[in-house]
């Protein structure tokens, strides 16, 4: 990254950082949100942007990982135990629905998601006694970290802020190792990638494990910040979301999730005055984008400098 | 005994509607490369479309023809040329978002523009029923099943034994080689986008009687659609036939002798036994890899 | 040859579509270490014999076999880490990649496992042998360009340079001098026989340059319509009578 652009992440991030103290406290639960949110989306984008893959299931990761924390959170347990085991259950998950999809025709993963979404959601509905079915399941409890306690909106931002840029770091950082260079080339040319030894197969496959756990993570948070926890966000109406807010971004690109991100958290709330309309907006706006910018929103300085050639 | 085939002979009708959606998408697919998830609303705005025309005094059948028209020019045309064409150089991935979108914009549309509420819709067969060897079976469900049955052999018999027919598969399944031998592709894939909007005419004509006409009747038929597509397989017509047969048959069935809770997720149980055991589908051919 | 020194053996294959005979019973053998030339006029089934021996399409019959092992049908993975490679008769290169990180992502598989790659430098140690490889090429002054911005016979280059980054035993290249201007021409020659002499492996050549083959290969077998016509050193291919009727026809 040029140092303009690590001026400018940093600047970033000290805005947010500072930004809730001015806010009420449904600002503050919407930058949180949004920090929760990301978490999901930078997995997913680590599936479809950087291996190329389409996921119609991260809701479905989210909601795991959700149900994880409603359950054992209420059962006493720890709060980062519940948080490695929802991760490490989800990548589980995750390669053994990607494992038989994969194998075959690489298109399958997205048919398997999706179908993988819907049976999800179906049984977090239906299954009464684990997952409280429609009623849900609340009360569920803030962690406490050493002693401190991050009840308090502030502080619970504060924690979610901090953990969704160490996971941005961790997967930066996979990106940095040969892994990345490995997911750029499968993407760019995988027949001469796989004559050269690139397993894309198991490249493809643990990106989208890796993917999964993060929205497991997600999840977690998820259920800790709203305190009540039901089927209707996991839903695959939410996966495409998500989706939308990686591709919206840009795809493939690492930053693309966060301004894809806040435009699906934030959109809403800007639309709201449109009531009814919203959706209609919302559903054209993203056809309309697409059209005009298939690349996402940060392929715009692309699209000016090759305008300026 | 006499329940059971009402059942099958109820269930093939009903999937041979499904089948009509699935086809549609299973030759966009195969001839554009388009994975249309606004399929559902496919079917959905021509519902509305024809209970317009009939609310302003038209017969059915001419409501039909309206919208059939109205389809193929917005749904098939329009479609292609303001959203497919700017976007398949781009890939699959943006294409299917804006498909998301469009299905999410139209459903909004329909509902915030008229209604939330669920219509009734007229039939297009008598209503009642008649006895063949002790079975009761609707004239609705014989007459779609003929009315089904028979755009299906039509199309097939188009498919196979016209020139058009043929270099449409031809597109289907190598459109460069089609190319090559002077095949006009893009008119071919013209025409899959108008018969698509055609099939997704017939089935709102057909399933909207049943189902009333809501603004989100898209989303089970859409999805079943795709479900049917998928456990036929993707890469054969014929297997949107089946896959929709199938479902609407083991949907009743289930629905009958299990529990009528359990007939939401036989379809896709079906379509997850499917991808994970057969994922070319039950008609499918296992693909080779590209070079 | 005898029994030891076989080192890619292939045994009547054959690749039909349909009624086509693309690749009709052809038997050849290389040495270790070997350069083969394959020549024949377009749409012999030359590409297709590569095809089928790398498993990018699945023959319809024979068997190939590779220091004694059966490799028939094996996907081209599996025959890149038994040491295998090749070129395309079409440009294949990562455009969206910078030079050296092409060079570093054709060998980096083969550096570790999948597990230790994820804690390896970014390069995963294969910096300096990139470079080298650019040094060989004199690709040194676009060595951090985009390999989709450079010329065709940059690329051409750089193609060939990512077949021979991880030392393969046998490289099977497919017109590596299609489209490339004379000059370049004999730059490409004389880089692969110093590959052949440093790296040691086995190359099989498709060209229509027939100056490039017969100086290149002491071996050449020429196809015609799916067969082997003749085969030998160039000097007496290139008199074989038959060989002149396929290429002018009668």
């Amino acid at each position: 990254m040029s140092r303009k652009h690590v001026l400018a992440l940093v600047v970033a991030l000290i805005a947010v950082a500072v930004l809730p103290n001015f806010l009420k406290s449904y600002g503050v639960y919407l930058m949180t949100l949004f920090c929760v949110y990301l978490m999901a989306t930078l997995g997913l984008n680590l599936t479809v942007g950087y291996a190329g893959q389409m996921s119609l299931g991260q809701a479905a990761f989210f909601g795991i990982g959700a149900y994880h924390a409603a359950i054992l959170l209420k059962l006493g347990w720890p709060f980062f135990a519940v948080l490695p085991l929802a991760a490490l259950d989800c990548f589980v998950v995750g390669l053994a629905l990607g494992f038989p999809a994969l194998r075959v025709q690489h298109h399958y993963l997205a048919f398997a998601t999706l179908g993988f979404n819907v049976l999800v959601y179906l049984v977090m509905r239906n299954e009464q006694n684990l997952t409280g079915g429609t009623f849900g399941i609340s009360g569920i409890p803030r962690p406490s970290l050493l002693g401190f306690s991050v009840d308090g909106n502030l502080a619970f931002f504060y924690f979610t802020f901090v953990s969704v840029l160490l996971l941005g770091v961790v997967l930066w950082w996979l990106l940095r190792s040969p892994w990345g260079r490995a997911f750029a080339a499968l993407r760019d040319n995988p027949i001469r990638a796989e004559s050269l030894g690139i397993n894309i197969t198991a490249y493809t496959l643990l990106a989208f494990a890796i993917g999964a756990a993060c929205a497991g993570i997600g999840g977690v948070y998820f259920a800790t910040l709203v305190q009540f926890i039901e089927p209707a966000p996991f839903h695959v109406a939410s996966s495409l979301t998500m989706l939308l807010a990686v591709i919206v971004g840009g795809s493939g690109r690492f930053f693309g999730p966060v301004l894809g991100t806040v435009v699906v958290v934030l959109l809403p709330e800007w639309l709201r005055f449109m009531q009814n309309w919203y959706l209609a907006v919302f559903g054209f706006a993203v056809v309309a984008l697409m059209i005009w910018l298939p690349g996402g929103l940060l392929s715009i300085p692309e699209r000016f400098a090759k305008r300026a050639k | 005994m006499g329940d059971l085939i009402q059942l099958i002979v109820s269930g093939i009708a009903t999937g041979a509607i499904y089948a009509l959606a699935a086809l549609g998408f299973t030759l966009l697919w195969q001839a554009a490369g388009v994975i249309n998830f606004a399929q559902g609303e496919f079917v959905m705005l021509p519902a509305f479309a024809m209970l317009f025309c009939v609310a302003a005094g038209a017969p059915l059948w001419l409501a039909f023809l309206v919208a059939c028209a109205a389809a193929m020019l917005v749904l098939g045309v329009g479609f292609k040329r303001v959203i497919v064409d700017p976007l398949i150089r781009h890939g699959v991935i943006p294409l299917v978002i804006a498909t998301l979108g469009l299905s999410v914009g139209l459903k909004s549309v329909v509902k915030a523009g008229y209604s939330a509420e669920a219509h009734p819709f007229p039939s297009a067969f008598p209503a009642g029923q008649f006895a063949v060897a002790g079975v009761n079976i609707s004239y609705a469900d014989i007459g779609t099943l003929v009315l089904a049955g028979a755009i299906v052999v039509g199309l097939q018999a188009f498919l196979n034994k016209t020139i058009t027919g043929r270099a449409m598969q031809a597109v289907a399944q190598n459109t460069e080689s089609a190319r090559v031998l002077g095949i006009n592709v893009p008119r071919m894939v013209m025409y899959t986008f108008l018969i698509n909007a055609a099939l997704a005419v017939v089935a709102a004509l057909l399933i909207t009687p049943t189902y009333l006409a809501k603004f989100d009747m898209g989303d089970a038929i859409g999805q079943k659609a795709f479900f049917a597509a998928i456990i036929g397989g993707f890469n054969q017509t014929r297997g949107a036939l089946l896959g929709g047969v199938l479902i609407g048959v083991l949907e009743n069935v289930v629905g009958y002798y299990f529990s009528p809770a359990y007939k939401e997720g036989v379809a896709l149980m079906l379509f997850l036994v499917v991808i994970l055991f057969r994922p070319e589908g039950l008609l499918g051919k296992a693909e080779e890899r590209k070079v | 040859m005898t029994a030891a020194e076989k080192f890619l053996e292939v045994k009547e294959m054959r690749k039909a579509y349909g009624a086509i005979k693309a690749v009709d019973g052809v038997t050849m053998s290389v040495g270790p270490g070997e350069i083969v030339g394959v020549i024949g006029p377009n749409g012999s089934g030359k590409t297709t014999l590569f095809n089928s021996i790398l498993g990018q399409i699945r023959p319809t019959s024979g068997a190939v076999e590779f220091c004694g092992e059966n490799v028939t049908g094996m996907s081209p993975l599996e025959l890149s880490r038994r040491g295998v490679g090749r070129t395309f008769q079409t440009l294949q290169v990562f455009g969206k990649l910078s030079v050296r990180d092409n060079l570093i992502a054709a060998a980096q598989e083969f550096k570790g496992s999948l597990s230790s790659r994820l804690f390896a430098a970014p390069d995963a140690g294969l910096g300096r042998h990139a470079d080298e490889m650019i040094e060989l090429f004199r690709l040194k002054h676009v060595a951090h360009a985009l390999a989709g911005t450079l010329s065709y016979g940059q690329q051409k280059l750089i193609d060939i340079a990512m077949a021979f980054m991880a030392a393969p035993r046998l490289v099977l290249l497919d017109e590596p001098c299609a489209g490339v201007n004379p000059s370049l021409v004999d730059q490409l020659r004389e880089l692969l026989v110093e590959l052949n002499k440093t790296q040691g492996g086995s190359f099989v050549v498709i060209e229509h340059n027939m100056d490039f083959v017969m100086k290149l290969c002491p071996h050449v077998i020429c196809m015609v319509e799916g067969k082997v016509l003749a085969e030998g050193p160039p000097a007496a291919v290139q008199a074989n009578r038959q060989v002149l009727e396929a290429y002018l026809g009668n």
